[in-house]
């Protein structure tokens, strides 16, 4: 018996080493980014591997290597980039996933059957997709000296808080590119002068492709809380053209708190959506003078009035890109789905009728009266 | 059995209530949504509603077995009420079918591990990472046992933690609308997920060692089963919510998938590998429940009881992984899990509904 406990404690010594699978972090080439890109059939792809440079003085800093090949799949592109990387080519901190808009307007889903598929790859990695080529934003490397990656990072980041941009990671793509009820929509980001870069936007899909088309600036923060996706705030400048004063023209106002609800009707068989959005909102700047409260009611009524034909605009640019954005087949899926089988949801979506409607609600004027 | 010995200490009505907890939170909980989703679409959240009232009834058999045989387990009662030979045949059988689960469990694991955590350490060398840990655990004192079990269920409560933080990616029109899937649907899905409570069977094991009144039992075996349904309601909801029934007719371990979409505190990710590493602990229990409820099948056939047996048991698991390992994938392992379907259903729907009707047709009863 003690010979069969002393064999027991010896085997335990086979699981416990673990050398099959050990992977070293110095042997890998930890990709922080990625950009793809349509190249006649192929994909065009440039990565950024991150390494660390000695600084002297047994300091190091970190260090962006762009790496550019091109491969018929994403599996393809990985390959070829492992063998121009040195170590082992790794996507386990990816942390952002750039889609040139040429490709996007082909399909995306086959760039992103490799993050779903694999077990060990990392699906919080945020989406973009740029304005040209995807290459062009990661092949410096830099950003007025910052690390691109962090670089953009940072501008998602902020842009999801100001609701400027929809928080889209691999993971959360795809219960929307299996849901046949709505469709997909990712931060637009541009390049400006001096190499910058800026969120442009929200871009519109139609099921797996890229419509070409965009909303951006309010447009896409007032998309963003009509889904009820905003984040902690998002800004709004309404113009008053009855305003005698070039400077007493624009109102600007900054959101608090908003809530969307989105009704379905029927009317005569057809279906007629209502998206009533409640804005509780803080004036931040007003130029014109005094507020009272005769003053503020009459404000928001004007506000409400604005924001409801933007809202209007909102919509209309849905239906001419046919992006189901708010989700508006899912309602009808719920609500009653032998009558959404009988649409060609992808199709149809254009003609169906939208009803915006917004309400302001002026919680504060800031600090002044 | 070691741990099954008379002068074990009894544990407590919590222990019982933690090893069945533990008895049914088995490695098979992380591809239960995709299983539910598969027959009951956008309403497999009310398949687990109808196993949470199916095993509820079947906790009431129990603690009523239990009350007409508050000495004897399972297998003692089988051999009293349905008489010797019968009974040794019928105790055989059962301690098969636990040996066969204890086989796919193990199997089990190992893909889990295999695709995730450890894909070139060989499949014999993860196949002992779980057995010599559970050897450990089934050659100890009932107590000790129970104390692990009260230790590892807080795994449980970490895991229902972590899929909380992804509640706001969630979406839950996705379980709308009720009753658009057929009610036979919803049924075959329960069905279909119901071999994930197949420890069920282990309270019959444990109540006798347990202390405390009937009562106190009765109300363990109800809040367990009812704890247990709960989480796993929570669960099927959760990963509904967040993928929708059209993703996750494609995403065979949506538990897991839903763990590497959570981001605690904007820096903890991957909570996927965490919990897979994690699980071991509660996969180990329930492992070991398996083999305690074929070991005292066993004790009970063959009359003796000693380490050398437990020791086999181990060693036919470990060959029986072995034997069935050469197409180790998840169509092998859902098509097994289809073969079983039958066996299972038996065991847990069958056999303690039958052992109380055959004990109350021929008034066995030693209570009074």
């Amino acid at each position: 018996m003690k010979l069969l406990k002393i064999l027991c404690l010896f085997s335990l010594l086979v699981p416990t080493a673990g050398c099959w699978d050990q992977s070293f972090l110095k042997q890998q080439s930890l990709a922080f980014s990625i950009g793809y890109d349509a190249h006649g059939d192929k994909l065009k792809s440039l990565s950024t591997v991150r390494t660390l440079k000695p600084t002297g003085s047994g300091q190091t800093e970190p260090f962006n290597n762009s790496y550019e090949v091109t491969g018929t799949t994403p599996l393809d592109v990985r390959a070829a980039l492992n063998e121009i990387t040195p170590g082992t080519y790794s996507m386990g901190k990816l942390r952002v996933i750039l889609i040139g808009e040429e490709l996007a307007k082909k399909d995306i889903y086959p760039l992103f059957d490799l993050y779903f598929r694999e077990a060990r790859s990392n699906i919080n990695t945020k989406v973009i997709i740029t304005k040209g080529k995807s290459v062009d934003f990661l092949k410096n490397g830099y950003i007025q000296g910052n690390l691109i990656t962090d670089a953009i990072n940072e501008l998602l980041l902020s842009g999801e808080k100001e609701s400027l941009v929809p928080k889209a990671t691999v993971g959360n793509l795809l219960s929307t590119i299996f849901d046949p009820g709505e469709d997909i929509t990712l931060p637009l980001l541009e390049k400006v002068q001096k190499g910058n870069l800026k969120v442009k936007g929200v871009a519109l899909f139609n099921k797996r492709k890229f419509t070409g088309k965009s909303l951006t600036g309010e447009k896409a923060s007032l998309l963003l809380l009509m889904k009820n996706k905003g984040g902690k705030t998002a800004q709004f400048s309404v113009v008053d053209k009855g305003a005698k004063n070039t400077l007493n023209k624009k109102i600007t106002i900054i959101t608090n708190k908003s809530k969307s609800k989105i009704r379905l009707k029927w009317d005569s068989g057809k279906p007629i959506y209502t998206v009533d959005l409640k804005l509780n909102v803080f004036i931040s700047e007003y130029t014109k003078g005094i507020l009272n409260k005769r003053d503020v009611d009459k404000l928001a009524e004007f506000l409400s009035k604005k924001m409801t034909n933007m809202a209007e605009e909102v919509t209309k640019t849905l239906n001419e890109s046919n992006c189901d954005a708010l989700g508006l087949g899912h309602i009808m899926q719920v609500q009653n789905p032998k009558k959404f089988k009988g649409y060609d949801w992808d199709k149809d979506f254009k003609d169906i009728k939208i009803v915006p409607k917004v309400k302001v609600h002026i919680i504060s004027n800031g600090i002044l009266y | 059995m070691i741990t099954m010995q008379v002068n074990d200490k009894p544990i407590s009505p919590f222990q019982l209530y933690c090893i069945i907890i533990l008895s049914i939170t088995g490695i098979m909980m992380f591809s239960l949504p995709y299983i539910a989703n598969l027959y009951g679409k956008n309403n497999a959240w009310i398949s687990v509603i109808i196993l949470l009232i199916g095993f509820q009834l079947i906790g009431f058999v129990i603690i009523a077995l239990h009350k007409r045989f508050p000495e004897k387990d399972l297998f003692a009662i089988a051999e009293i009420v349905m008489g010797k030979v019968i009974g040794k045949i019928f105790n055989t059988l059962l301690t098969l079918y636990y040996l066969f689960i204890a086989v796919y469990v193990c199997l089990y694991g190992c893909f889990l591990a295999m695709e995730w955590i450890l894909p070139l350490t060989p499949k014999p060398v993860i196949y002992l990472i779980l057995l010599i840990p559970s050897l450990y655990l089934a050659m100890a004192q009932l107590d000790a046992f129970a104390r692990y079990n009260s230790i590892a269920i807080f795994i449980t409560i970490w895991l229902i933690f972590a899929i909380c933080f992804a509640i706001p990616d969630m979406q839950f029109s996705y379980l709308l609308p009720v009753g658009e899937v057929p009610l036979a649907k919803i049924f075959k899905g329960a069905i279909h997920i119901a071999p994930i409570y197949s420890g069920v069977n282990c309270i019959l094991i444990y109540l006798p060692k347990t202390s405390g009144t009937i009562k106190a039992k009765g109300k363990a075996v109800f809040y367990s089963l009812l704890t247990i349904s709960l989480i796993y309601l929570f669960i099927v909801s959760a990963c509904i919510a967040l993928l929708g029934t059209h993703a996750l007719d494609i995403v065979i371990m949506p538990v897991l998938y839903l763990l590497k979409t959570v981001t605690i505190f904007s820096f903890f990710e991957r909570l996927d590998i965490l919990m897979i590493s994690l699980w071991l602990i509660p996969s180990l229990s329930a492992f070991v429940i398996y083999i305690h409820l074929a070991f005292t099948g066993l004790t009970q056939v063959i009359q003796k009881k000693n380490k050398i047996i437990l020791f086999s048991l181990f060693i036919l698991v470990f060959l029986g992984c072995l034997a069935s390992q050469s197409n180790l994938s998840i169509y092998a392992l859902h098509k097994g899990r289809s073969l079983m379907l039958p066996y299972n259903c038996i065991a847990m729907f069958g056999v303690t509904p039958l052992l109380l009707i055959l004990a109350v047709i021929r008034k066995k009863n030693i209570s009074r």
